[in-house]
């Protein structure tokens, strides 16, 4: 757990080494840590103490999965109360103590480092140091938003924490989160000759009449800079998503008392927040569901895969092809002319070249990545490919077609994946001699940021062909959920709901912009209205209805979406491209297009902006939930992961399924059964949930 | 119950609230002593025993905090006998101060007091004074906190005020306020401001702008658009209003209450007070109320604060012959005039805080002041003095003109 060396010179290294490998400082780590501190404060031979760690990172941070253990704000005050008076005994036992970062000290780890009266660094320029733990909605709760604002300023701090940023050595350096850079080779050194010069083992903030670096929050640019930030940072949040308030909250009173009042007022608030369903929803979609859903090929699979073929130039086609070739993979784009391939291979260096200008990737990167490409119309150029995806329009037809030119050219045993969102798997494999080799891997625009895959299975897909698609989802970096085969598969099937319940409620006669903020103010990134017409509404139109026949899904049931769309298609509204939508699009952005009370009247008596709110929620958990109940996805999950990946569900909601936790599948039910009584059996509560309620069952551990 | 009589009431000019305005030099305790002297010249009540004097101060922070009435009766030399307080409640203090003497009256609770007012914006800016208001984040949380601008703009977006309705009001408003200074029709209320010197810092007030037309308007930025865009404000505003689709920034410089210093006082007391400092009773304060709704859009209390108060007197808006309502924002007076149905010749018919500003604690009793002189100077009988407040209030005092 921790070695001590008492060097006879006088100064101890104390070097942390928990088990497993990153440090993890947790309650087992703190007891021992606490009673070495104690120990080496009260040795007369020690002059002072340099803290530091046997592994490559120093430390990062304290254990989620404790955090997600928690139940009461209680709880999570024992968790952090012995961390926080161990380090506060260090900082004032009365001998210098220096933190040697050999490597990344983040969260829990950098708030030990703030403790200590110096902080010196390896050079390495891959260490990096902050407090990321807002990224998660959470907030740094071991003293943090105290002592990083009194040594740094409470802008610059604040600056940091609420965004969790983490800045590498060099610019950790700059901003004053490191005192100091020293070779790696002298870094114990380095932080011995500190000890031994005899500083002072105070911290400037346990002196009398210190004032913090900045401005005072009682100044009138204290009061203006609070005000500006809070509202900033309020705009972008979904209503019950407060770690920034709570961050702003403790920097503005805890910066106005001494450092003790200040770290009382922070475990007040972490407390409350770390025990919150909203916080755990967030670090469960945010960090540990993302890398549950990490595909894991089989050792070996990819070792033959080395060329992609990729059929179909327009933007999901050229997307898959940029991505694959920045991963490595050499690529062979089938278009249907040479002219189009032509374009296509520009569209594709521009991807980049936007890139490149961003400062994201460089200039030879981007050459690399043009090399590895090649357009072209002829099929015959696949004869040498390993795997191919098929990306072309959404017509059984066409891809069929795409399939028979495949078949002839490429070798029996190459898997084809298709890129469709909503065509059967089944259907499509029916086209091909074998159709085991088939399987559905659904990419999202844009391709090169967008990190969810959908991947489906038919039921004859072949264990090959799922395996090699892992190795490809791996090297494109994709986060992936696996669904079976069905109509809408997962995703669209979700989407098609929402916005299907969405556009209902337009032909109710609910204003376009109340729908929209009814999500917006929950956190959702962007209104259900606005994300339904980012496709053009005569192809809506087509989906809607391809999505009304045999195995339409319960949520759009006697919904109104296909009416909404015919009237809006025949008034020539034809989607957000089109500049007149269900919004007029103008230079300014979206406008109320005056026209659309004549096409949908407005209701009588106006329905609760909070009712438009359940609809529009409820009805995603109700259909997420029929999904787990007839198998085609069946981990919740993923499930979850989806949406906050895919179509920008809050995250400290939960995901549909961890909505469903959230609010208590006992309410969640009462309040589906009286949107059903009131407005259609689309809200009819499956069984799964009408059983789970019943039991007080959640789908994730509370 | 006794009867509240206002007996005089008197008014500085109106200084620009920068750092060059005419006030800007005096301290506040100097501002408020200088408008307490001028009443005591002209009634003499320092002498009469008051029970109380009670000013209105929006951000009594600094210079102008810790009771600034008691503070200045003190500095002006007047007996030490003689109890001061303040009382605050944003924009509508001044109408408070009068309110809590009128109060104090018709309770039986002392027969003399002078209420006042007063604010120096050019040496503390508004929102000074602190508070959990905008800078704690919480509390921003729980009222979907937005600042008086983005509403004034919300309510003009929610009642379809456009930018040329809002100009146009401000037009009207600058060429009432010239032909009122024109027109003598505060000579007999305003005192020149001199300083210990005796040299006149200030004689009119300074803020006007009477050659203001609609183009002149029209070439100012809206003033609020980038904390709304930029700043996440109008998002906030959705919160409460998802029936908006993007707030319309039509208030400006130009049509929104200036920045300005002033100090006003009004002497009110039982009419046997009066008699016995032989002054004659000028008005009769009948009833006031105050209202409060939703912080957000904040500003559209006046009318039912002007309701209450004279449902308690048994009256009508259109019993009314005249308002005084503060000039916030042209939006917020519109809005008022929608909901009354009160026609704009009966309303600031002097011009108000667009033309000649806003000293947020002093307005309240300069309002009052104004509304007392027009209607001697009309004959007419009967008028409602209201405000509207931050954090969504609204305060209304209904006055009867006296004859003797």
């Amino acid at each position: 757990m921790l070695n001590i060396d008492k060097r006879p010179d006088g100064v101890a290294v104390l070097t942390i080494d928990t088990p497993g490998s990153q440090n993890a400082l947790d309650l087992a780590f703190n007891a021992a840590f606490d009673k070495a501190i104690g120990e080496l404060i009260a040795d007369a031979d020690v002059k002072g103490i340099v803290v530091t760690s046997a592994k490559d990172s120093f430390a990062a941070g304290g254990d989620l999965n404790q955090l997600l253990s928690v139940q009461t704000p209680d709880d999570v005050k024992a968790i952090v109360e012995p961390f926080l008076a161990a380090i506060r005994k260090m900082e004032t036992g009365g001998k210098p103590v220096v933190a040697a970062l050999n490597g990344t000290a983040l969260g829990g780890g950098y708030e030990l480092a703030l403790a200590c009266h110096r902080r010196i660094a390896a050079d390495r320029p891959d260490a990096l140091f902050g407090l990321p733990e807002a990224s998660l909605g959470l907030m740094p709760g071991g003293g943090g938003t105290q002592r990083l604002p009194r040594l740094i300023g409470i802008d610059k701090a604040a600056e940091l924490m609420i965004n969790g940023t983490t800045l590498p050595t060099k610019d950790a350096l700059a901003a004053g989160l490191i005192d100091e850079v020293a070779p790696a080779a002298d870094l114990i050194e380095a932080a011995a000759k500190w000890v031994l010069s005899g500083p002072k083992p105070v911290q400037k903030w346990d002196e009398k009449g210190f004032v913090a670096p900045g401005f005072d929050p009682q100044s009138v640019p204290g009061r203006r800079w609070f005000a500006g930030r809070w509202a900033k940072y309020r705009s972008r949040a979904g209503q019950d998503d407060v770690a920034a308030a709570a961050i702003l909250a403790c920097l503005h009173h805890g910066m106005q008392r001494t450092l003790d009042a200040g770290l009382e007022i922070e475990k007040r608030h972490f407390a409350k927040l770390a025990a919150s369903p909203y916080a755990k929803n967030k670090v469960r979609t945010l960090f540990y569901g993302p890398r549950a859903a990490r595909p894991r090929p089989p050792a070996g699979i990819g070792d033959g895969i080395k060329t992609l073929g990729v059929v179909g130039g327009g933007t999901m086609g050229n997307g898959i092809t940029f991505t694959a070739a920045r991963a490595g993979l050499n690529v062979v784009l089938i278009d249907i002319s040479a002219e189009k391939a032509a374009e296509s291979h520009g569209r594709i260096g521009k991807i980049g070249e936007k890139l490149v200008s961003r400062g994201r990737m460089s200039a030879e990167q981007q050459s690399a990545i043009m090399a590895r490409i090649t357009a072209t119309e002829d099929y015959s150029a696949l004869k040498d490919a390993d795997f191919v995806i098929e990306a072309v329009f959404e017509r059984l037809d066409v891809k069929h077609d795409v399939y028979r030119k495949l078949e002839a050219v490429l070798r029996p045993e190459v898997t084809i994946a298709s890129n469709t969102s909503s065509i059967l798997i089944k259907k499509l494999a029916s086209a091909l001699g074998d159709p085991s080799r088939m399987i559905g891997m659904h990419f999202f625009a844009p391709v090169e940021t967008m990190k969810l895959l959908e991947v489906i299975r038919s039921p004859e897909t072949s264990q090959k062909a799922f395996d090699e698609a892992q190795y490809v989802a791996s090297v494109m970096r994709k986060t992936q959920i696996v669904v079976k085969d069905g109509l809408g598969f997962y995703t669209s099937r979700l989407v098609s709901s929402l916005s299907s319940e969405a556009l209902t409620l337009l032909a109710e006669g609910v204003p376009p912009q109340v729908i929209d903020n009814a999500m917006l103010n929950a956190g959702f990134a962007i209104g259900p209205v606005t994300l339904a017409e980012l496709t053009k509404l005569p192809l809506l139109h087509d989906i809607m209805i391809s999505m009304s026949g045999e195995g339409q899904p319960q949520s759009m049931k006697d919904g109104r979406a296909v009416e909404a769309l015919k009237k809006l298609v025949d008034a020539g509204r034809v989607g957000r491209d089109g500049g007149k939508g269900i919004y007029d699009y103008g230079e300014d952005g979206p406008k109320l297009w005056k026209g659309l009370s004549d096409l949908f009247p407005p209701a009588e008596k106006p329905l609760p902006v909070e009712i438009v709110r359940k609809r529009l929620i409820n009805t995603q958990s109700l259909e997420a939930a029929r999904a787990m109940e007839e198998g085609v996805i069946d981990d919740p999950l993923a499930a979850d992961i989806a949406s906050v990946l895919g179509w920008s569900y809050p995250a400290h909601l939960g995901g549909p399924l961890g909505y469903v936790d959230t609010v208590g599948a006992k309410e969640f039910v009462a309040e589906s059964d009286a949107l059903a009584t009131a407005f259609g059996e689309r809200f009819a509560v499956p069984g799964l949930l009408r059983r789970m309620a019943e039991k007080d069952e959640r789908f994730h551990k509370a | 119950m006794p009867e509240a009589y206002i007996f005089d009431a008197v008014r500085t000019p109106r200084g620009k609230g920068r750092h060059n305005g005419g006030l800007h030099t005096l301290s506040p305790v100097e501002l408020s002593a200088a408008v307490l002297t001028a009443l005591d010249a002209r009634t003499g009540f320092s002498q009469a025993d008051p029970e109380d004097v009670i000013f209105g101060v929006g951000d009594g922070v600094n210079d102008q905090g810790s009771d600034l009435a008691r503070s200045a009766l003190l500095y002006a030399g007047m007996p030490e006998s003689i109890p001061g307080s303040t009382v605050s409640r944003f924009c509508s203090s001044g109408l408070d101060a009068v309110n809590a003497a009128a109060a104090r009256i018709m309770s039986g609770q002392g027969d003399l007091l002078v209420a006042g007012g007063i604010e120096m914006m050019s040496l503390i800016p508004i929102g000074g004074t602190g508070g959990p208001n905008g800078s704690d984040a919480i509390f921003n949380n729980r009222i979907d906190m937005i600042p008086q601008g983005i509403s004034a703009d919300l309510m003009a977006t929610l009642y379809s005020h456009s930018r040329e309705d809002v100009d146009a009001y401000a037009v009207e408003s600058q060429k009432r306020a010239a032909a009122a200074w024109q027109g003598g029709r505060f000579s007999k209320s305003i005192v020149p401001v001199k300083d210990e010197n005796g040299t006149v810092l200030l004689e009119k007030d300074e803020y006007m702008r009477p050659e203001t037309t609609m183009e002149t308007l029209a070439k100012l930025p809206a003033a609020f658009r980038d904390m709304g865009l930029k700043g996440g404000l109008d998002a906030i505003a959705r919160r409460r209003y998802p029936e908006v689709l993007a707030v319309e920034h039509v208030h400006t410089a130009g049509n929104s209450s200036g920045i300005v210093d002033g100090a006003a006082a009004m002497l009110i007391g039982t009419r046997e007070a009066g008699e016995r400092m032989g002054l004659k009773p000028r008005a009769v304060i009948r009833s006031f109320a105050n209202a409060a709704m939703d912080p957000s859009l904040m500003l559209a209390a006046p009318a039912d604060a002007t309701l209450m108060a004279l449902k308690r007197v048994g009256k009508k808006p259109e019993d009314v012959d005249l308002y005084e309502v503060n000039e916030a924002f042209a939006s917020v007076v519109l809005r008022f005039m929608e909901r009354t149905g009160v026609s704009h010749d009966k309303v600031n018919v002097n011009g108000g805080g667009i033309s000649m500003g806003h000293p947020i604690g002093a307005t309240g009793v300069m309002i009052t002041n104004i509304l007392l002189d027009e209607l001697e100077r009309t004959g007419k009988e009967s008028g409602i003095v209201t405000l509207c407040v931050g954090l969504g209030m609204g305060v209304a005092t209904y006055i009867e003109r006296v004859e003797g």
